[in-house]
C-alpha cells in the first residue's frame, strides 16, 4: 500500500468516525422521540412514558423458540446485577455492581471502556451494592453513585466530566437509581428508607452538575403535608425515591414514585399519613414544584414502597379521552390515576391482600383493622417485598396489557420502637416469610385499564426481575432461579427459555445493530445478548 | 433480612449472644450415648442420615447436629418431624429467595410412575430430586404429569411406642456428641 492510498484510507476512516460520533449525540429531541428509533434504547424504560416496549419485531412469536446467545459480557463483580443498559447507535452503556460501568460494542459485547467508582468503605445501601443504570444526554452519561454523588462520564472514553455531592453517605444516603434526563436536567432520587434519611428528588444541570432544584419528599415545618408527621418524626421520615420516574412533555410533569416512611415497620412514633411516603409525585420539570400527589399507602407499616415505574397511557375513560397513569403497586393493588391532576380513578387487587380490604372511592385504602396482633407476629399479605416490587413492568399498546412480575409472599411482622441513630438501620421491626407457604411468583398480564388478570405464567420462586414487551408479540421475563423466558404476549404461552445460572434482577431491553435485533438481560455477573441464528 | 449498620463492637456483642445460645455438651442428663448410637442404627435413623461419612443421604447430614441444635429441637424433630422442616442449600445468587426445605415431593411421570423424595433443587422448568431410594432423578416438568409438594417430612414421626422416653434420652445423648468430623466441616450442619 503506498502512502497516498494509506492517507486516503486514514482520512476516510476519520470522516467515518466523525460521522459516527455526531450520530451518537443524544439530544433532548431524540429522547422525546425515542419511540421512533427502536433500534436504540435511550432511557431507563425505553421511552419517557415508561412502557419498556419496543416496536422491533424481527424476534416474534413464530421464531422466538430459535433464540440463541450472541455474546456475553462479564462485569467482573458480584452481587445483584440490576442495570438497564442504554444503547445508542451500536454502543451499549451499562452500570454494574459496586458502581462499575462500561461501554460495549453492542454487536459483539466487547468492551470499549470500563469505569470503577472509588467507593468509601462504610456504605449503607439496604439491599446490595447495586446500580440500575445510566441516563444519557448529548455525549454524556449520568450516574448516581452509592456514595450519594451524581457524576457525568464521557460517552466515548468513560472519563469523568463532573462529580457533585448530593448528600452525606455517612448518614446512609445512597443512590442506586438510574437517572432520568429531561431537557438540560439530570433527575435522580435518593435511597435510604431503611436508615431514616429524609428523601428527595434532585435535578442537576447536565452541562455543569449544578443543582437546579430539590424536592424534599418529607415536608419541613411550614410546608403543606408537614402536619402528617407527629413530633419530630419528619426529620427521619424516609420516603426515598429510588426508582426512575417517567415524564409527560406536554404537561411538563415528571412522575416520580416514593418509598416507605422510616422506620419502615413501626408507626407508633410517626403518627399521621406520613406524606409523601409511598406516593406518586407530579413535579414541574423546570422547578421541581409539586403539582399533585397521590399517596397509595398512608402511614405504612409493611414497607410498601410505591417505587414501581409509573406508566403513562392515553385512553378512553368513561367516554372521553384521558391522560392516564397506571401502576401495579407493591401494596397489592393496581391503580389508574388521571395524570393531569392525580385524580384517583380505579384500584383493583391483583392478588391476595390482607392489609386493606379495598381502596375506597375516595382513593384511600380501607385498612383491615381485624388483623390479629399476636406476640409471635402478624401475618400480612403481601409481605414486605410486595406483591410486585421495583423490577420494571411493561405495557404493550398492541395487546393493551400491563405485564408485571408478582410474588405470593406473605410475611410475619413483629415490631417495636427503635431509637434513631444516624447511619444505622431504622426498621422498627423484624419480618420473616411465612414458614409454611413457600412463596412463588408469576409473570402476569393485566388489562391496563381494569386491572383484570388476563393470564398468569407461574414462576417457581418469588421474582426479582421485570418484563419487556415487543411488537413481535413477545414478552420477556426473568425468574429468580436463573431462567430468562419468552412468552406470547397475548396468551402467556411459553415460547422459549434459557437457564443463565443466577437470579435475574433486572428487566430485558432490546435494540438493533446492522439489521439484527438483540435482546439483552443482566444476570449474575454478566450481560447476555440473544438473537436469531 | 436487611443489611444493618452495627458498629463492630455491637456486631461482636450479638455474635457473643448467639454463641451463648448454642447447645452445651450433655444437656440431657442420664442418657447413654453408646446405647444411643446403637439406636441410631437399629431404629432406622442411619438409613437416611449420614454421620461422619456413614449412613444414608436422604435427610440432613447430622455430623455436627450436636453443636448446631439444642436437645429440645432434636426431640421435636424426632417426635414431630413435620413441625419445622430443615432447609436445603442457599443460593448465593438469589438474595431474597426462601430456600427449599426437606418437604415431600412426588413426581408423577408421563407413564404414571410416582417418584417420591426430596427436591434438592427446583425451578420453573425442572426439578432435581433425591428419591426415597436415595438415587438422583432429574425431571423436565413439561415431560411429567404432575409435581406434588407437601409440607411434611419423609421422616416418620417416632412416637413413644416406637421410641420410648429412655430410648429417646439415649438417642439425644448420642446426637449431642456429634460435633463435626475431624477431617473438616460437614457440608450440611443441620
Amino acid at each position: 500500500m503506498n502512502k497516498n492510498r494509506a492517507a486516503i484510507l486514514l482520512l476516510g476512516s476519520f470522516f467515518l468516525l466523525a460521522g459516527t460520533y455526531s450520530q451518537s449525540q443524544v439530544s433532548y429531541e431524540r429522547l422525546l422521540g425515542a419511540a421512533q428509533e427502536p433500534k436504540n434504547w435511550l432511557t431507563y424504560s425505553g421511552r419517557y412514558s415508561g412502557w419498556r416496549y419496543s416496536t422491533l419485531n424481527q424476534i416474534n412469536t413464530s421464531n422466538a423458540s430459535h433464540l440463541t446467545m450472541q455474546w456475553a459480557f462479564q462485569v467482573g463483580d458480584l452481587g445483584q446485577f440490576e442495570t438497564t443498559p442504554i444503547v445508542v447507535d451500536g454502543v451499549l452503556y451499562g452500570t454494574g455492581q459496586n458502581d462499575r460501568a462500561f461501554a460495549l460494542d453492542a454487536r459483539t459485547g466487547r468492551a470499549i471502556w470500563r469505569y470503577q467508582r472509588n467507593l468509601p468503605d462504610k456504605l449503607q445501601p439496604c439491599c446490595g451494592m447495586v446500580n440500575r443504570g445510566f441516563a444519557i444526554l448529548g455525549d454524556r452519561l449520568f450516574m448516581a453513585t452509592l456514595d450519594a454523588h451524581v457524576i457525568a462520564l464521557d460517552t466515548k472514553t468513560g472519563n469523568l466530566l463532573w462529580d457533585v455531592t448530593a448528600a452525606d453517605y455517612h448518614k446512609a444516603y445512597t443512590f442506586t437509581v438510574a437517572p432520568l434526563a429531561v431537557k438540560n436536567e439530570v433527575i435522580v432520587g435518593v435511597s435510604g428508607g431503611e436508615y431514616g434519611v429524609r428523601g428527595f428528588v434532585d435535578a442537576y444541570d447536565a452541562a455543569t452538575g449544578r443543582r437546579i432544584w430539590r424536592f424534599e419528599t418529607v415536608p419541613g415545618p411550614g410546608e403543606p403535608g408537614h402536619e402528617s408527621w407527629s413530633g419530630d418524626s419528619w426529620k427521619t421520615g424516609g420516603a426515598p425515591a429510588w426508582i426512575t420516574g417517567t415524564y409527560d412533555p406536554d404537561l411538563n410533569l415528571i412522575y416520580w414514585p416514593t418509598g416507605n416512611p422510616s422506620p419502615s415497620n413501626y408507626g407508633g412514633e410517626r403518627g399521621g399519613d406520613n406524606l409523601y411516603s409511598n406516593s406518586m409525585l407530579a413535579l414541574d420539570a423546570d422547578t421541581g414544584k409539586l403539582k399533585w400527589y397521590y399517596q397509595f399507602t398512608p402511614h405504612d407499616l409493611y414497607d410498601y414502597d410505591a417505587t414501581q415505574v409509573p406508566i403513562l397511557i392515553d385512553a378512553e375513560w368513561e367516554g372521553r379521552s384521558r391522560k392516564l397513569m397506571i401502576q401495579a403497586n407493591r401494596n397489592g393493588f393496581f391503580y389508574v390515576l388521571d395524570r393531569t391532576d392525580g385524580k384517583f380513578l380505579l384500584a383493583k387487587a391483583f392478588g391476595p391482600v390482607t392489609w386493606a380490604t379495598a381502596i375506597g372511592k375516595d382513593g384511600k385504602p380501607i385498612v383491615n383493622t381485624s388483623l390479629p396482633a399476636k406476640p409471635e407476629g402478624t401475618r400480612v399479605c403481601p409481605g414486605a417485598l410486595g406483591m410486585t416490587n421495583w423490577y420494571s413492568p411493561s405495557y404493550s399498546p398492541d395487546t393493551g396489557l400491563l405485564y408485571i412480575a408478582t410474588s405470593t409472599e406473605c410475611d410475619i411482622f413483629t415490631n417495636a420502637p427503635q431509637k434513631y441513630r444516624a447511619g444505622h438501620d431504622f426498621l422498627g421491626s423484624v419480618y420473616v416469610p411465612d414458614p409454611v407457604e413457600r412463596p412463588t411468583g408469576a409473570l402476569k398480564a393485566l388489562d391496563a385499564l381494569t386491572g383484570e388478570e388476563k393470564w398468569s405464567f407461574p414462576y417457581f420462586s418469588n421474582p426479582n426481575g421485570g418484563a419487556l414487551s415487543t411488537s413481535g408479540g413477545v414478552v420477556f421475563g426473568g425468574d429468580s432461579d436463573g431462567n430468562f423466558i419468552a412468552l406470547d404476549a397475548k396468551t402467556g404461552h411459553d415460547l422459549w427459555h434459557v437457564q443463565l445460572g443466577a437470579a435475574v434482577y433486572s428487566a430485558a431491553i432490546t435494540f438493533e445493530v446492522e439489521g439484527k435485533q438483540y435482546v439483552v438481560i443482566p444476570c449474575g455477573s454478566a450481560l447476555f445478548a440473544f438473537g436469531l441464528p | 433480612m436487611p443489611a444493618n449498620g452495627f458498629e463492630d463492637s455491637e456486631t461482636w456483642a450479638i455474635i457473643a449472644y448467639l454463641r451463648s445460645l448454642a447447645p452445651q455438651k450433655q444437656t440431657v442428663a442420664g442418657g447413654d450415648p453408646v446405647k444411643g448410637k446403637g439406636l441410631f442404627d437399629s431404629v432406622g435413623c442411619s438409613k437416611c442420615h449420614m454421620v461422619n461419612g456413614n449412613g444414608g443421604r436422604l435427610g440432613p447430614d447430622l455430623s455436627r447436629v450436636g453443636a448446631a441444635r439444642s436437645a429440645a429441637y432434636m426431640i421435636e424433630s424426632i417426635r414431630e418431624p413435620d413441625k419445622e422442616l430443615s432447609t436445603l442449600m442457599l443460593d448465593p445468587n438469589n438474595h431474597y429467595s426462601v430456600p427449599l426445605s426437606y418437604g415431600t415431593v412426588t413426581v408423577v411421570t408421563a407413564d404414571g410412575e410416582r417418584v417420591q423424595g426430596v427436591a434438592l433443587n427446583e425451578d420453573t422448568y425442572t426439578i432435581q430430586m433425591m428419591t426415597e431410594e436415595q438415587s438422583l432423578r432429574f425431571f423436565q416438568k413439561k415431560e411429567v404429569k404432575e409435581v406434588i409438594h407437601e409440607h411434611k417430612s419423609l421422616m416418620p414421626a417416632y412416637s413413644e411406642e416406637a421410641l420410648g422416653p429412655a430410648q429417646l434420652k439415649d438417642l439425644i445423648a448420642y446426637l449431642e456428641t456429634l460435633r463435626g468430623t475431624t477431617a473438616g466441616e460437614s457440608k450440611d450442619a443441620r
